[in-house]
């Protein structure tokens, strides 16, 4: 295992605010945990590479729009972290499904990329979003009736927990067991689809299933 | 070592932590670096969960779609005779107990208009009886009924009764259930074995199964009703049987369905009249055998690799 020191590079001057003096703000608080930040993003991502530009993409974006007066900036940060790592894995998956696709081919014979045409990105987007929908839809159908019903009523029609289990006249803890089957069933079925899915299925290499964000760097 | 269900465990709370904003980031981050696993864990978890959340609203309507073809009730046996004899008395209580005026359709429809303004067309091999302001069907027969105060009409068929109208709609009653389509106005059902009446407003259609005592309520946009008479059999997601029934009651010769088919449903339509054979364009548009017996008598459609 990698020491954690490897993923703590200097900060560029602009992030630590010497360009245009001490920073202020969410950029100072910015500065005081970028250390923590990069630490988690490293940990998140398992890419000491893709932790960096994550980081990087997170200072851009606070300097480009800085929001209003926060509570507790510091957890806006780690916040706005994890949506980047997740934004990236999304990517990954999208990618492996279009790869998937590709790679499979129509007619189900298997087909070299570079001889298909490309597709309009906008439709490919609006395919893949399609089959993502249809993809849950169909998992949700073949979920066990406690759990689609548990799922259904909090993620699909909004009910907390706690209204999900006087709808249903169990206790929170019942929904919450409802809830960890139905989202193991749903990781099992996003896990079936997508090329880096598909590599990543056997349990000797990688065991838990979802091609991961930025695999391919610095390894 | 940990095991694999304890890991997908801990991510769930994790990310139900982080979804509550209640996660201690620090603690967090010493848990994915605790082992590799743990991150992949958290990885799918969360992407699974965005991905729900991404596509809320296709799986709202998917749902729904779904809520609308399985809003099954309930039946009791023995209630659907006292709501016959209910609906008789409602009916009969204004008019004299005298032997019901019967009309009966051979393979021609005919369109009746009642002192009311209230229009009827009976389709082809149809019965229609009527007592006073009681009614009862067995075919198919669409009623066109000016709102009138003070009046209640009720139309009794295949165990339903009908009331409550000012409306336009069509009652197809078979052996194998009853179909309501409403196309204007509202109409008050009273089903076997349920208290409360059923309300179906325009654009929507019931369907009642007698053999298994169900019902399924959905939506039809633009409902048209008595096609038929246009030479259309018009359907969406209809079960075979009731389709196969109908081309039976316009077409030329009665048609038989294949048990193995029962669960087929179809959408489409299928035309009627000289030059049309409904049950040969439904056999093609389903993949399906037609059989006709040379000597004549009923056809029957069969799955195409029987026999």
């Amino acid at each position: 295992m990698r020491d954690q020191s490897e993923f703590a590079p200097d900060l560029s001057d602009a992030e630590a605010g010497s360009a245009d003096g001490p920073p202020d703000g969410l950029m100072a608080v910015y500065a005081q945990n970028r250390h923590a930040l990069l630490r988690f993003l490293c940990a998140r991502t398992r890419d000491a590479d893709l932790a960096q530009d994550l980081c990087q993409e997170l200072w851009l974006r606070i300097a480009r729009a800085a929001p209003g007066p926060l509570g507790n900036p510091r957890a806006y940060l780690f916040q706005a972290a994890n949506r980047l790592a997740l934004d990236h894995a999304r990517g990954a998956w999208r990618r492996s499904m279009r790869d998937g696709e590709w790679l499979a081919g129509e007619d189900g014979a298997l087909h070299a990329p570079d001889l298909r045409p490309d597709p309009a990105p906008g439709a490919d987007d609006a395919l893949i979003a399609a089959q993502e929908a249809a993809l849950l839809a169909r998992a949700i159908a073949q979920l066990p009736p406690g759990a689609a019903r548990a799922l259904t009523l909090h993620k699909i029609d909004g009910l907390t927990h706690s209204q999900v289990a006087a709808h249903m006249g169990i206790s929170r803890s019942g929904v919450e067991k409802h809830m960890a089957v139905a989202m193991k069933h749903l990781r099992a079925a996003l896990a079936d689809c997508g090329a880096g899915a598909r590599a990543a299925s056997h349990p000797s290499e990688a065991p838990e299933m979802l091609p991961l964000a930025g695999d391919d760097h610095g390894r | 070592m940990e095991d694999r269900a304890a890991i997908e465990q801990s991510a769930l709370c994790w990310h139900q932590a982080v979804c509550e904003g209640t996660v201690d980031w620090d603690a967090f981050t010493l848990w994915l670096e605790a082992a590799p696993a743990h991150a992949a864990a958290y990885d799918s978890v969360a992407l699974a969960d965005s991905l729900l959340d991404q596509h809320r609203d296709a799986l709202s309507q998917t749902h729904q779609a779904q809520r609308q073809r399985h809003r099954w009730w309930p039946v009791g046996a023995g209630v659907a005779a006292s709501l016959l004899a209910l609906a008789w008395w409602h009916g009969g209580a204004s008019t004299t107990p005298s032997a019901p005026d019967i009309t009966q359709t051979s393979t021609a429809a005919r369109a009746l208009a009642l002192a009311d303004g209230t229009h009827i067309t009976l389709a082809p091999r149809s019965r229609l009886e009527q007592r006073g302001n009681s009614f009862s069907v067995a075919g198919d027969a669409v009623f066109d009924v000016p709102h009138r105060p003070g009046r209640t009409m009720v139309i009794t068929g295949g165990g339903l009764a009908i009331s409550d109208i000012g409306t336009r709609f069509e009652l197809n009653v078979e052996a194998q259930g009853v179909r309501l389509t409403v196309a204007e106005g509202r109409v008050s059902v009273a089903l076997p074995g349920v208290a409360a009446p059923l309300i179906v407003n325009a654009d929507h259609a019931l369907l009642w199964r007698a053999s298994t005592a169900q019902a399924t309520l959905s939506e039809r946009p633009h409902a048209r009703i008595g096609t038929w008479a246009r030479g259309e059999l018009s359907y969406t997601d209809a079960p075979l049987d009731l389709v196969v029934a109908d081309i039976a009651r316009y077409g030329d010769r009665p048609l038989a369905l294949s048990p193995a088919l029962g669960d087929t449903h179809f959408t489409g339509t299928l035309l009627l009249g000289h030059g049309h054979s409904p049950a040969q364009d439904l056999a093609r548009l389903l993949g399906l055998a037609w059989h006709v017996p040379a000597a004549g008598g009923a056809g029957r459609l069969e799955p195409a690799n029987q026999r």
